[in-house]
């Protein structure tokens, strides 16, 4: 029984695999943890499936190992992530009979949203969570509509989904190593869980966005609600990458010198300034030892300028943004990359988030907000779960995904 | 480029030729080459190399729109009007699926066109209907045939659109697995190597001029007959021997008494190396072709090719060739072409736009191989190259437009900002002197 309680969080991101093997009762908590490169995945997407296989079970075991040789993990909870994962809404409509909304307008409404759903997903995808975004009475945003009167009730239903293929391919990393998947969640909602400060109501107006090596993740709420979710293929390797290529250097000095010198703001004061790259053994020795400073920021700017760009367009599309920024993952850690995203968010409020949640105090890095928030995700959809069971009725609209 | 003369009469060659021709007396062309352009854009590039007379070949251009094809035929270049039932011949607009309708009704002319060529030099403009569409069945059909395909493409620039951009997107993924050599010139990345603020044709010309170099060069490399060593087509094909390798080529020139070290540093930075379907380092094929205006020094052509070795690699096999062409005077000229990805070529999945021919990808390769390839066919012989250690790239990636944008190539080049330009501006804005 106890080894029920004992479940893999996994999180494969672009660069590096996480790990937490965390025991869920009576508290959660850590009980061994591991995080190694990842091979096989860019842009959060599978292209070798043998070679991540083998990097995340080394990742998998090193953690096990960790918790202690007894405890053999039966369970495992993942995070999706990359182009293959979208998402939209849909709406279902129902006309209120008797003029006053009852439990079963919502009811039929609900239903009429996954039909909706059910119809627009194509063959070769899958539903890998949906959430109520609102309801619409008349047209008018309404938090609880029951007991309102009404003509036309609406469900505004969000749906994430993901491809098939790479599902299958996802679920065979676990099921190899004989562990059952028994959650799986959308990464951009896991670290914006784990960034959630405890002074923050639910009511909360944020934007929270994972940039990774390869993705960058994102969520939007109102009001506690989501509002919207999406991955935009894009991530921290795309700067060094692209640094590589504008400064003629190698892949690996492009990322040594982004870490180590990188700036979202191409600066005025940096004009003249320029890194000595022998001290990375650069690869053009002997035709050009220094960058220009101010060279590796312009690449820099632009392309983080247009990454936000395309967030807020996404999210603009859907209302117009006004509330806090939350930054997190490995490429939220480059200088000046919060003031940037403010200039474009409106002069948002922006804050660079890290893991804040108790049981993982020792992991409070911005690349471990996914690992973390899905661990916390999993144990609330337990417990609601479990609540649910234990009453009945409309308690049930609670269920998320797979639970 | 300056007009040629025919190379093989200024200097006549020494050696034993294939045939035995006797010593002095000028060689038939060893090679037969044809240069197919396809698409109207490609088909004035063609014009404009045959008008040019650097290298001879025989000149052809595809297009559906009878106009730039009579145009062309004013040149000397030999003309295919393809699908003049499908378009009427006044071209095939911006659907690339006319364009491929158009070569498909064409085909019987394509293939006797194709017929008796030892290697295929296609130019393609993508972006709208003929030079999208129908290259991809040419490519095809010259795959089909066994004549061994080098492709150079063009890209739209971004101002062109989403469609163009996702049209050429799909091309190249064609194109590239089907061709035993790909080069793509991306115009929106070579037209950061000139002055911006250029008039609205001033980037195409751009790109005119460097399909024009890479094609040239790479011709005249394949039909020298000049010069001590040589790349003759078998050894050639050797380089290229699967569809669907990355390819590296890279071309490169200097004058006067630093010629060497201009040329390298021309041919180390060339743009052509920065696309995403090629490679700029750790080849596993590489030709190396050096031209100067008189007979150069063992040792000078010793260390060039070793310098270029060092930069592009070429582990598996190395062919170096030298040609002396008077009219350069004190200028040397470099090409370098290169193949990477052979040793995992058989664990790449490419798209292959018929079924019928997947077998034709299987190891082994759709050319015969010499014994001494074995180890490039096989590939399991050796894991796959270190992608880090190139400079960029996530071309293992499937998925490489986002909502019809390239999103992987940098951003500075999409939007077309000239790095260098910007910043010599910024020290221009600050008085030229370092702020403290
Ligand atoms: N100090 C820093 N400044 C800028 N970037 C950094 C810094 N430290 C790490 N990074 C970048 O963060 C990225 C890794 O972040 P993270 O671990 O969150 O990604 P991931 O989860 O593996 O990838 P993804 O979520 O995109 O699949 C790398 O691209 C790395 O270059
Ligand atoms: N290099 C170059 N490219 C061109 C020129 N004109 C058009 N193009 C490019 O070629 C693409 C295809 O145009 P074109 O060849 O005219 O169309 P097609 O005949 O239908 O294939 C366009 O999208 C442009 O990017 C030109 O004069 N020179
Ligand atoms: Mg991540
Ligand atoms: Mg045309």
């Amino acid at each position: 029984m106890a080894q029920d309680n004992i479940l893999a969080v996994i999180d494969i991101g672009s660069a590096e695999t996480k790990v937490l093997v965390v025991d869920l009762e009576p508290q959660l908590q850590v009980i061994g943890a591991f995080c190694a490169k990842t091979e096989g995945m860019r842009k959060g997407e599978i292209v070798n499936l043998g070679a991540l296989k083998e990097s995340v079970h080394s990742v998998i075991g090193q953690a096990e190992k960790l918790a202690g040789a007894a405890r053999r993990v039966r369970g495992a909870c993942l995070a999706v992530s990359g182009a293959l994962v979208g998402g939209f809404s849909v709406k279902g409509l129902t006309s209120v009979k008797s003029g006053v909304v009852r439990a079963d307008d919502k009811d039929a409404a609900r239903a009429d949203a996954f039909d909706a759903c059910l119809h627009r997903i194509p063959e070769n995808r899958h539903i890998v969570q949906h959430m109520l975004r609102r309801y619409l009475l008349d047209r008018r945003q309404r938090e609880e509509p029951l007991g309102l009167s009404g003509r036309e009730l609406t469900y505004d239903l969000w749906v994430i989904d993901a491809d098939d293929t790479y599902l299958t391919e996802l679920y065979q990393i676990p099921n190899r190593l004989g562990m059952t998947v028994r959650g799986l969640f959308p990464a951009s909602l896991a670290s914006a869980e784990a960034v959630r400060t405890f002074a923050q109501i639910m009511d909360d107006n944020r934007l929270v966005i994972d940039i990774g090596a390869g993705t960058s993740d994102f969520v939007l709420f109102r009001d506690g609600a989501v509002v919207c979710t999406g991955v935009i293929p894009v991530g921290g390797e795309h700067i060094t990458n692209d640094m590589s290529r504008g400064l003629q250097i190698r892949m690996e000095d492009a990322e040594r010198l982004k870490i180590k010198y990188g700036n979202a703001y191409a600066r005025d004061d940096d004009v003249f300034a320029e890194i000595d790259l022998d001290s990375f053994e650069g690869e053009l020795k002997g035709f050009s030892k220094h960058v220009s400073r101010y060279k590796m920021e312009l690449i820099t700017e632009l392309r983080l300028r247009e990454l936000f760009t395309l967030i807020a367009k996404k999210i603009n599309a859907e209302e117009a943004f006004s509330g806090t920024v939350f930054l997190t993952g490995g490429t939220a850690q480059m200088e000046g990359i919060g003031k940037l995203a403010s200039a474009i968010f409106g002069n948002a409020e922006v804050r660079i988030g890290e893991p804040s949640l108790s049981f993982a105090r020792a992991y409070a890095e911005p690349k471990y907000s996914t690992v973390v928030g899905l661990a916390k995700l999993y144990r609330d959809a337990l417990s609601q779960k479990r609540e649910a069971l234990g009453k009945s009725g409309w308690f049930r609209r609670f269920f998320r995904g797979m639970f | 480029m300056e007009n040629f003369e025919e190379k093989q009469s200024a200097t006549p060659d020494g050696n034993a030729a294939p045939g035995n021709a006797p010593a002095g007396t000028p060689l038939p062309p060893p090679l037969r080459l044809k240069v197919v352009g396809v698409g109207g854009a490609a088909t004035r590039m063609v014009s404009q190399l045959c008008e040019s007379k650097a290298f001879a070949a025989e000149f052809v251009a595809a297009d559906t729109s009878v106009s730039e094809l009579a145009a062309a035929e004013r040149f000397g270049v030999r003309t295919v009007l393809l699908g003049e039932n499908i378009t009427g011949g006044i071209g095939a607009g911006t659907e690339a699926s006319r364009g491929a309708a158009a070569a498909k009704a064409s085909e019987e002319t394509l293939r006797a066109m194709l017929a008796g060529t030892d290697l295929v030099v296609l130019i393609a403009s993508l972006g709208r209907g003929t030079g999208s569409g129908a290259s991809v069945e040419i490519v095809n059909l010259a795959r089909e045939t066994g004549v061994p395909s080098v492709c150079f493409a063009t890209t739209p620039f971004s101002w062109e659109g989403v469609k163009s951009t996702e049209q050429a997107s799909v091309a190249i993924d064609a194109l590239h697995a089907n061709s035993n050599a790909f080069i793509l010139i991306e115009n929106n990345l070579i037209a950061q190597t000139v002055a911006s603020g250029g008039s609205f044709s001033e980037g195409f010309k751009i790109s005119d001029r460097w399909i024009e170099s890479g094609v040239t060069a790479c011709c005249r490399m394949l039909l020298n007959t000049s010069g001590r060593m040589r790349v003759d087509l078998a050894s050639f094909k050797n380089l290229f021997p699967n569809v669907g390798t990355r390819t590296l080529f890279s071309v490169g020139g200097g004058e006067g008494g630093n010629a060497q070290e201009e040329a390298l540093t021309e041919l180390f930075r060339c743009p052509l190396l920065k696309t995403r379907t090629s490679v700029s380092s750790d080849a596993e094929t590489l030709a190396i072709h050096i031209e100067t205006g008189t007979e150069p020094s063992l040792a000078f052509v010793n260390e060039t090719v070793q310098r270029v070795k060092d930069r592009f690699g070429g582990d598996l096999r190395t062919l170096s060739s030298y040609a002396v062409n008077p009219a350069l005077g004190t200028r040397l000229e470099i090409c370098v072409f290169g193949a990477a990805g052979l040793r995992k070529a058989s664990r790449v999945v490419h798209p292959v736009p018929k079924k019928k021919k997947q077998d034709s990808v299987m190891p082994g390769g759709v050319l015969v191989l010499g014994a001494d390839d074995d180890d490039v066919a096989d590939g399991n012989a050796e894991p796959s190259l270190a992608l880090d250690d190139r400079l960029g790239g996530f071309a293992e990636t499937r998925h490489r437009l986002f909502e019809g944008k390239d999103l992987d190539t940098p951003t500075y080049i999409r939007k077309q900002i000239n790095l260098d330009k910007t910043l010599a501006k910024k020290k221009k804005e600050f008085g030229g002197a370092p702020k403290k």
